[in-house]
């Protein structure tokens, strides 16, 4: 009862905003989705917005076309813009209550470690660096990355692959003598002491790998293996097929999350620390957690006032974060098939592989930097300085950086900033002989702004290359015909003005004014009625935007974290997280964020 | 009956130095298999896969029947025209949207082996079908080392590379051991020699025993602690568990064959393969190398070789082509563009070719290894440009098939009748393979 006046308060708007609510999907939605026509499979006349939860998933959908001006599609009413943001914040915020008074946090699946989670769990277990590409076979990949835990499968040719590769870092574990004794913290003089030694190493380094306290069943049969090889080749044997054993084991190829004794089906539960502390390690580090984190974790200390969020920034501050450049922003930003571009270099003379390990180096130590100097995440899209080497300004025509060695360079003029800027962006979305606006566009448009076009029906009709009398046509007017398409143009129209703004970088990514002789024209127009011209006036754009491109980011490195895509109960998660980060998202915001969030924390019995 | 390593010729085959110096390799490995022509020769399987469709006005035969001009992507088969059939007219009505939308490459991968629809997801829930060659697997593997081989020539696709709405998982390959299970390709050749002949830093005999005995309790070992785990956790984690303990047991009954055959005739280990080769026709010519191999030395009996995988943008320099494949088979109706694609095509074509001339040269039993294989070669899709999942560009050559023809079977006549048909020539009974109506009509004179 006491809660009385503040349920009123709260309740008044939102009750009017319900009755629009209903009233804007009786007239502008329900012509198409009602019980007789159902199209795409939507009948609304049931849903009720008072009662959110049941019909989540619906009303998420909606709230995605809606907001992103997808329906009503195009020739049908449309309600005015007022109308149409109160009705997006109304339903927004049945969800959001909803799913802050019942949360559904989800489940991830078993997760098999890949094959750079386990390379750097070699690393840290050992402190042996290994090719673990040459060692495990590729790892599949869904949602746009490699961690998703529903792809991680199990093969015969992958068993025989992690047993192979077990025996050989075992075997060169024992043999190397430096960095030997941070992993064999004993060496026994005496025959007597050979297996409390063994105990003591195996028990230590069972800990970290099975990332939780260790039992005697652990021990026993990692012992035997032991005292198996110890028989016939003496101490060093005996850890070497320990050590075989353990890397083998599931216990370290394995996360798995275990429900509580006793909790029913589809309850939900805070997972125990130790599980966070593993999704942590794998989620800023690609690796096992470390003695301070397994520490807290058994203590049951990590969720203590203030304790996560300094062992974030901790991890965050810790080399081994390195991962979030080139793992998750690699994937994100598709920076991983760099190595595989060919330009043609009779058409760009000036590309080699020199010029392309320098534009993976720029970008890098560019997102390097927002990550570690806590930038605002808005400055990957518009910052006002780099980092080259005399090469690569050269080849972005910029004066007075001289030498091999790379440096923070603030730009000069806003020809560049921000990544699309960048020559590793720039060349991954062209042809290997010419730009494409289509490609850059569709780039900008799935990964920075998070509206991804649908893919082109297959046979699409060719580019007309000359007008109906004959003259030749320029690309800008051949993507002109094309639009006028009505099945093209919906796409182009969102695409192509994104990529033409881009137009005055050439395949790899140098500056021009003319292409062929023709000038550049770099102008866009939008759908929604935005103008821009050029790179620069493109930045703006995406910086007036940035709330979608923090929702962008948001939702991939969520996916990340979690490695499982993010379905319709995780989208309130995803709105919290950008409201406490705030319209100057900075990296860490996000990230503590998402480590505070209900599927982070939490589970769903099964 | 048993040869050392200094009996080979040190510059042997697998060093990716190409066919010219295989076959002297193979003819040294010989005596080792010597012992078993007495037995009847095998019946192996072998699927070739190309991506992305065939340029098929230059692939089909105009005429049916027998003597068919070969069409010039197809011409490089033609030293085997007795030895093949090209089939017309199958199709995977599966790898169709049916409601399901874009993602026509995706479900051409997923549906070639298997005849299922695949569940369109991203990751969650993935489900196709098994494919014909597991099948196959589960009863021809009972014999060898190897239930089956999974190899390719181009590494899986990166994330974001895939098609819309797919895992990666249903391009990366064709091979599903259940429905829910994808098998890995396997692109290096050193892994794929380590398949085959074990770790070998192990060389002789004796260490190469120990080293699977070893192996084995370290089997038991990750067996144990599976069926521990197993006991712990809710019923949709268990499936994974099953998937790993499935794995096991494989592994373990390949160590148990290579035990046996170890003891019964040891098989000396060749040279090792580095690697990778930088170019595409020599990293064929070795994988080329080594599936002969496996199916000479009766390794295995069913062989799947992926020269790309769907919506593969591999690029080919020696072709003169450097804008990406699947990109490039978008033509619309370009000429050169399709003159490209057509190059491409008739690259793969070769390479089969290649596959056959060393098969029909290696004597095995009573013939050659050509006479007791069956070769299924050809794309998920025909027309690339039109992602069409009809007509599609068949060739089967070896066996004991009375080639020399062109058949063209009636529109939807489901490839997975081809499948099921290929299955039972090997002994392998079915009643069904995915959207399976019946056994093929027409493949004649067996």
């Amino acid at each position: 009862m006491r809660l009385g006046p503040f349920i009123l308060i709260l309740c008044v708007p939102w009750l009017g905003a319900q009755t629009n609510s209903r009233a804007l999907l009786d007239r502008y939605c329900a012509a198409c989705h009602n019980q007789k026509l159902r199209t795409a499979g939507l009948a609304f006349e049931d849903l009720r917005i008072e009662n959110v939860r049941s019909g989540a998933d619906i009303w998420e959908r909606i709230l995605r076309q809606v907001r992103t001006g997808e329906m009503p599609p195009p020739g049908m009413p449309r309600p005015s813009e007022p109308v149409r943001a109160d009705f997006v914040a109304a339903v927004q915020d049945g969800l959001d209550r909803a799913a802050a008074a019942d949360p559904n946090p989800g489940r991830p699946p078993i997760h098999r470690l890949n094959r750079t989670e386990y390379g750097n769990a070699i690393r840290d277990l050992l402190g042996l660096e290994i090719d673990s590409s040459a060692l495990l076979p590729p790892d599949d990949s869904g949602y746009g990355f490699d961690n998703i835990a529903d792809v991680l499968s199990v093969s015969p040719a992958l068993l025989e692959r992690t047993l192979s590769a077990a025996r050989r870092i075992s075997r060169l574990a024992v043999s190397r003598p430096e960095g030997r004794p941070s992993v064999f913290v004993c060496q026994p003089v005496t025959a007597a002491a050979d297996v409390p030694c063994a105990r003591t190493i195996l028990s230590a380094l069972a800990r970290r790998a099975y990332r939780r306290p260790v039992t005697q069943a652990d021990l026993k049969p990692l012992l035997s293996f032991f005292s198996a090889g110890r028989k016939s080749g003496g101490f060093d044997r005996g850890m070497e097929r320990a050590l075989t054993a353990l890397l083998a084991s599931p216990d370290f190829l394995l996360r798995i999350e275990r429900d509580p004794a006793g909790s029913a089906l589809g309850t939900v539960h805070r997972i125990s620390d130790l599980e966070l502390a593993s999704r942590l390690s794998f989620f800023l580090w690609s690796s096992i957690p470390d003695d301070e984190l397994l520490d807290l974790a058994e203590q049951c200390k990590l969720r203590n006032p203030g304790v996560l969020e300094h062992q974030v920034r901790r991890m965050l501050d810790d080399p081994r974060s390195h991962t979030l450049v080139t793992n998750f922003a690699g994937q994100w930003l598709d920076l991983r098939r760099l190595p595989q571009i060919r330009p043609n270099t009779q058409i760009f003379s000036e590309f080699d592989n020199g010029l392309r390990q320098d534009f993976q180096r720029e970008t890098e130590l560019f997102l390097e930097s927002v990550i570690h100097e806590d930038r605002s995440l808005v400055d990957l899209l518009d910052a006002d300085y780099t980092f080259l080497n005399e090469r690569l300004a050269r080849h972005y025509g910029i004066p007075g950086v001289l030498g091999a060695e790379f440096r923070r360079v603030t730009l000069p003029d806003t020809r560049r900033g921000g990544l699309l800027g960048q020559g590793s962006i720039l060349t991954l979305t062209s042809y290997s002989t010419r730009t494409s606006v289509v490609l850059r566009g569709k780039w900008i448009l799935e990964n920075l702004l998070g509206e991804p076009p649908p893919p082109p029906p297959p046979d699409v009709p060719a580019l007309q290359p000359e007008a109906s009398d004959g003259k030749p046509l320029s690309v800008r007017q051949q993507m002109q015909l094309h639009r006028s398409n009505a099945v093209c143009a919906s796409c182009h129209a969102r695409m192509d003005p994104l990529g033409f703004a881009l137009e005055n970088y050439d395949g790899v990514g140098k500056w021009r004014t003319d292409d062929a002789g023709a000038p550049i024209d770099a102008s866009g127009k939008l759908p929604d009625g935005t103008e821009f011209i050029g790179p620069a006036g493109l930045r703006k754009v995406l910086v007036s935007r940035r709330q979608e491109f923090i929702a962008t980011v948001t939702t991939k490195l969520l996916t990340y974290a979690l490695g499982r895509g993010l379905e319709f109960y995780d989208q309130p998660a995803v709105r919290a997280i950008d409201r406490t980060a705030g319209s100057d998202s900075t990296f860490s915001s996000l990230v503590l964020g998402i480590v505070n969030s209900p599927p982070f924390q939490m589970t769903r019995s099964r | 009956m048993r040869f050392t390593n200094q009996a080979l010729p040190r510059r042997a085959v697998l060093r990716g130095i190409g066919a010219a110096v295989a076959l002297p390799f193979l003819d040294a490995m010989m005596p080792a298999f010597a012992a078993r022509r007495a037995a009847p020769a095998p019946v192996r399987l072998g699927f070739v896969y190309v991506p992305n469709g065939i340029i098929m006005d230059r692939w089909t035969p105009a005429a049916e029947g027998a003597g068919f001009e070969f069409a010039p992507v197809m011409r490089p088969l033609e030293p085997f025209r007795d030895r093949l059939l090209v089939l017309s007219g199958l199709a995977q009505a599966n790898g169709r949207a049916l409601g399901d939308g874009a993602g026509d490459h995706g479900r051409a991968g997923a549906t070639f082996l298997t005849g299922v629809h695949p569940r369109k997801t991203e990751g969650a829930s993935l489900r196709a079908g098994i494919s014909a060659d597991q099948v196959a697997a589960r009863e021809l593997g009972r014999w060898t080392q190897l239930a089956s081989l999974e190899i390719g020539l181009e590494n899986p696709a990166f994330a974001g590379g895939c098609d819309s709405g797919y895992s990666c998982a249903y391009t990366n390959t064709i091979c599903w051991r259940d429905p829910v299970t994808p098998l890995p390709v396997e692109t290096n050749p050193r892994a794929v020699f380590e398949r085959l002949f074990g770790d070998p830093d192990a060389a002789d005999p004796a260490s190469r025993l120990a080293r699977a005995r070893e192996d084995r309790s370290l089997l038991d070992f990750v067996g144990r602690d599976l069926t521990r785990l197993q006991s712990r956790i809710g019923a949709p984690d268990r499936s994974k568990l099953d998937q790993y303990l499935e794995a096991v047991r494989d592994v373990e009954r390949r160590i148990q064959n290579l035990e046996a055959r170890t003891a019964r005739s040891p098989l000396s280990v060749p040279r090792r393969p580095d690697g990778i080769p930088d170019s595409f026709e020599a990293h064929a010519r070795l994988m080329i190398d080594l599936q002969v191999l496996a199916f000479q030395a009766d390794l295995t009996r069913v062989v799947t070789f992926m020269i790309g995988h769907e919506a593969s943008e591999r690029v080919y320099p020696s072709l003169e082509v450097t804008e990406g494949h699947h990109t490039l088979t978008h033509h619309r109706g370009d000429l050169e563009k399709i003159e490209k694609v057509a190059r491409i095509n008739r690259l793969h074509v070769q390479m089969f070719a290649d596959l056959l001339q060393r098969l029909s040269s290696t004597p095995d039993g009573d013939g050659s290894l050509l006479d007791h294989s069956l070769m299924l070669y050809g794309s998920s899709l025909s027309d690339g440009n039109q992602h069409r999942h009809d007509d599609l560009p068949i060739v089967l050559a070896g066996g004991p098939f009375s080639g020399g023809r062109h058949h063209r079977y009636a529109k939807e006549t489901p490839m997975t009748n081809l499948l099921l048909t290929l299955l039972d020539k090997a002994g392998v009974r079915v009643d069904r393979l995915g959207d399976s109506s019946g056994e093929l009509a027409g493949l004649t004179g067996v």
